[in-house]
């Protein structure tokens, strides 16, 4: 120590002061929470991976909502729905407002008339030859001649065929089959029950615009509450990607809210009894937000973002950094600053080895092939080591002199000091009962692991199982299967459905599929247009066999000269591209059936009623420059939450072994890391037991928030095996351990009441793990039965 | 001159109105009730279609009509082709009798998925049930003659129907429909002629 202590103290708080300042100028200049899954989905190697990350972000649905009118009769629902849809159209927060059948305008009309022997699907044999042109003319006749016929006579003249008519139902339809989808009353949508009328909804509002959208979803809510006065049992449904975004996030910052004031609250209490001090209670989180901040910090200059899961987790992760001050201050005994300083070297070895041991195991994260799990390693590395710093440093310089922790709750304190006494007696009971722990987990049926997606899904099931309800109704793809066809060029990919339309049909004979929506069936690949477009008979042959008819038809001459124009025209016709639907509706519909995603054209084709995967899977094929794959988004997604899983798995056990020789190095001993691991291990086969017993199958959640139990347990029982030198310390040493713990249960307790259900797995993980960590440390603790 | 044109249109509507009154208030209501009052028809029907695109400037189809309150009509051509339409509360259905082409002889159309065929059924089975209120919001009505003999002038309110339909003119006597002339434009108009085998 060259310098004077001032000099040394003046300089250490100007480092912190720097270090906070300018992990605060980050924070506030580049803050970023990002929230796609898919930095938790391993980089994609395959076209299979490549086309699930592309569904996971559900760019192409993001602002699609969802609406359901119920509780009244059929006929006041659909005026309120005809009301609500008025209203909504002319608000102009939504693109588009559909609540039946779109009727067509004029643009769309057009271009289906003038292009409509070029699209539709495709036929076999002679499209207009003399026998097709007369049973095309006895139809007409037969409509011209029935009730219908003033809506027949309008068009009958251009389109003999009937080919309008039929391109009409195709795109009005939207390809479902009849018994599935919406049921229309008086052109209303209704579900199949009749129990509620839909709505279907397309915010301007694009995915990263949470204001817009949070406006367009209050205007929805307005105009309802306006239906609601005149109708009082209306009740509405909102789902839909759009909706749910926005309501996680308000959920979230709700939840946030009023848990963190009653942790803030509960806390705070017993803190404030075990410290007697209020400015002891505020000094007691410096580490803790130090460490946010700088983890935060370091991870925003590193990624350029910070994942909400990192945060998140990472909070979790770190949350083990409260208990640093806590041990500081149970070992001030009415000391100054100074001393208070000696304190802090004195635990300080300790300390040291917990916090390592547990940085140690998070280095390791740095080195996963997931970006989320590498940002979760570099967040637990930088908080841990900053809070431990904090807490060796920063905090003696702030402790106010002569501070020495309260006595109030010192029966509480005696009891449990003499329950960890006796704790030891219990290691063989304990030792069977884990035991039968571990035999339980090995022979149960239950499942261990939560693999399903929805698991990661702060939406309750609740509100899924509505969603999946109104997308059934309104036929809507519920995101279950699909044939992903991937290529270079939209003129690709639809040839490659096109190829696939035969076999998807002769599946759809076999009853292995019920029906499908692919982007070819609207607009076919160009190649298919120009084969149609070939196969149209010139204005002479045209005309000829159509005068041939004549004398077995009541038609005058030159009736159907209109349609002979338009055949003749669509022979010079150029085929229609994706750029030719710019600015119909039929280029919102076919958006999320064909788009550009990552370099290369992608158009799923969406599988209902899905009843033989395996046929379905035969249809997998790379040729000519295009992938196509059968995606089973749940299967899919539940295997790349696996190999997230088993990979963080693997990271774990090289990070016990990287605790193991740092706690071997540190103990110069092979057999004393054994025993320091024990009980952490122990608890943590504790709680899964306990969890998979209570019918909680282990989420990814489950999974980190355990690894804030090894951090917990680690020390835990460094703290209790420090007592083997320094018995003399046994009181402050486990008054400081046990503060500790309930501190941890109520903050993460409180977390169990959340509405969020990862929040909930975090909470009640380590709500439960928190104390097994300190019953077992006080059962393998040696010092606990020596002191007399 | 103008004035005296009003003072013919109002002398004529009052003439139109009088022989109702005296009839024994034989009014619109009425003949609504005398037509919603009808369960069961079962008719020989012709139907004779002038139009300019017609060789010979018509053509005629004949055969039977059924109907079935409330809402389902079955009209079947026998001659010069045989055809079945059958049209109920939600859907149409054509078949082609004798069409040798298998796979297109039965066509269904779903009422609800084209609002132009909505609208055009409900109007025609709106005057067929006797439904006052949805006949007065579809059209202008004019009703003439009385109760044995009367005639009903109907024009389309709406710029949707106006689209196919000028006006209808509807004879009959008492609950019995005889005639219904559709004017679509002006060289196209339909007479529908009905001859009750069985009426209740």
């Amino acid at each position: 120590m060259a310098l004077p202590p001032t000099h040394s103290r003046f300089l250490t708080g100007a480092a912190f002061t720097a270090a906070a300042a300018a992990a605060l100028l980050v924070l506030a200049t580049r803050f970023t929470v990002t929230t796609d899954l898919t930095v938790f989905t391993p980089p994609g190697e395959t076209a299979k991976d490549r086309l699930l990350l592309n569904q996971l972000d559900q760019g192409a649905t993001a602002s699609l909502v969802f609406a359901a009118m119920a509780g009244a009769p059929a006929e006041q629902l659909r005026n309120a729905n005809r009301a609500l849809a008025g209203k909504l159209k002319s608000g102009g927060h939504f693109a588009a407002v559909q609540n039946g059948l779109p009727d067509f305008g004029d643009a769309e009309l057009e271009l289906l008339l003038r292009h409509r022997y070029l699209l539709g699907p495709p036929h076999s044999g002679e499209r207009f030859g003399a026998a097709q042109l007369r049973d095309a003319m006895q139809q007409r006749l037969q409509g011209l001649m029935s009730p219908l016929g003033p809506l027949e006579k309008q068009f009958f003249r251009r389109d003999l065929g009937g080919d309008l008519l039929r391109l009409l139902t195709l795109f009005r339809d939207q390809g479902a089959a009849a018994e599935a989808g919406p049921r229309l009353l008086d052109g209303v949508w209704f579900s199949r029950d009749k129990a509620r009328t839909l709505l279907l909804l397309e915010m301007r509002a694009g995915a990263f615009d949470p204001d817009a959208q949070h406006a367009a979803l209050g205007a929805l809510e307005k105009e309802f509450a306006a239906l609601k006065k005149t109708t009082p049992q209306l009740s509405l449904t909102v789902t839909g990607p759009g909706a749910f975004a926005l309501e996680t996030r308000r959920e979230i910052t709700a939840d946030v809210r009023l848990l963190s004031f009653l942790a803030v609250l509960f806390t705070g209490v017993f803190l404030f009894l075990a410290l007697g001090s209020l400015r002891m209670l505020g000094l007691a989180l410096v580490p803790l937000v130090f460490g946010i901040a700088t983890a935060t910090a370091a991870v925003l200059l590193a990624f350029g973002s910070i994942h909400g899961i990192t945060l998140t987790f990472g909070i979790t992760l770190i949350g083990v950094a409260v208990d640093y001050p806590l041990h500081l201050f149970s070992h001030l005994q009415g000391q100054g600053r100074a001393r208070g300083a000696g304190h802090a070297l004195r635990i300080w070895p300790t300390l040291r080895l917990g916090v390592l041991s547990t940085a140690i195991a998070y280095v390791v994260f740095l080195l996963s092939d997931f970006n989320g799990i590498r940002q979760l390693g570099l967040f637990a590395v930088t908080g841990l080591l900053s809070a431990a710093a904090a807490t060796r440093w920063l905090l003696p310089l702030l402790l106010p002199a002569g501070f020495s922790p309260g006595k109030s709750l010192d029966r509480v304190h005696r009891a449990l000091t003499k329950a960890a006494r006796a704790a030891p007696r219990a290691r063989w009971p304990v030792l069977l009962a884990l035991a039968l722990c571990a035999g339980f987990l090995a022979v149960t049926e239950r499942p261990l692991r939560n693999l399903d997606v929805d698991s990661l899904s702060p939406i309750s099931p609740e509100r899924r199982a509505e969603d999946r309800l109104l997308r059934a109704d309104l036929g809507f793809w519920a995101g279950g299967r699909m044939l992903a066809v991937a290529g270079a060029s939209a003129e690709q990919v639809l040839q490659k459905s096109e190829q696939l339309i035969p076999h998807l049909e002769k599946l759809r004979a076999e009853n292995a599929v019920g029906h499908y929506l692919m982007a070819a069936r609207y607009l076919p690949s160009a190649r298919a247009q120009l084969r149609k477009r070939e196969a149209l008979p010139d204005r002479a042959t045209l005309a000829a066999r159509i005068a041939g008819l004549g004398g077995d038809f009541p038609f005058k001459p030159g009736t159907f000269d209109p349609f002979i124009d338009d055949v003749e025209a669509a022979r010079y016709l150029q085929p229609l591209t994706p750029d030719g639907l710019t600015g119909t509706s039929f280029a919102r519909r076919l958006r999320p059936l064909l788009f550009q995603s990552g370099g290369q054209w992608v158009a799923p084709v969406l599988l209902f009623g899905v009843r033989d995967e395996h046929a379905l899977a035969q249809l997998d094929a790379s040729d000519g420059g295009t992938d196509t794959v059968y995606l089973n988004l749940k299967k899919e997604s539940a295997r790349v939450i696996t190999g997230a899983i088993d990979h963080t798995q693997g990271l774990l056990l090289w990070g016990v072994a990287a605790i193991y020789l740092l706690l071997a190095a540190s103990q110069r001993s092979l057999s004393v890391p054994l025993r320091i691991l024990l009980p952490t291990f122990a608890s943590v086969l504790g709680v899964t037991a306990v969890l998979v017993a209570s019918h909680t199958p282990l989420s990814l959640f489950h999974l980190v928030s355990l690894l804030l139990v090894i951090g917990l347990g680690l020390d835990y029982t460094l703290f209790f095996n420090r007592l083997n030198r320094h018995r003399g310390e046994w009181d402050h040493t486990f008054r400081a351990l046990w503060v500790c713990c309930v501190t941890t249960v109520l903050v993460f307790g409180i977390l169990t009441l959340s509405s969020t259900p990862p929040l909930r797995a975090i909470g009640l993980t380590v709500a439960l793990g928190a104390p097994f960590c300190l019953i077992l440390g006080a059962v393998w603790s040696v010092a606990a039965n020596k002191r007399g | 001159m103008k004035n005296l044109t009003l003072t013919l249109g109002a002398l004529c509507a009052a003439a139109l109105w009088t022989p109702a009154a005296a009839d024994g208030a034989w009014d619109l209501p009425a003949l609504m009730k005398e037509l919603g009052g009808i369960r069961l028809i079962d008719a020989a029907f012709t139907e004779q279609k002038q139009a300019e695109f017609l060789s010979g400037g018509e053509f005629a189809v004949s055969g039977e009509m059924h109907f079935k309150a409330p809402h389902t009509l079955r009209r079947i051509v026998t001659k010069p082709y045989r055809e079945s339409i059958i049209i109920d509360e939600s859907t149409v259905i054509i078949k082609r009798l004798d069409d040798k082409n298998e796979t297109d002889r039965v066509r269904f159309i779903e009422i609800d998925s084209h609002p132009s065929i909505r609208l055009f059924i409900d109007s025609m089975r709106a005057t067929m049930a006797g439904d006052l209120a949805t006949v007065l919001e579809i059209y202008e009505v004019e009703l003439s003659g009385g109760r044995q003999e009367w005639g009903l002038r109907l024009v389309p309110r709406r710029k949707e129907l106006k689209k196919f339909i000028r006006a209808v003119h509807v004879t009959g006597s008492a609950n019995r429909i005889n005639t219904l002339l559709v004017h679509e434009d002006d060289d196209t108009r339909s007479l529908i002629t009905l001859d009750y085998n069985f009426i209740r």
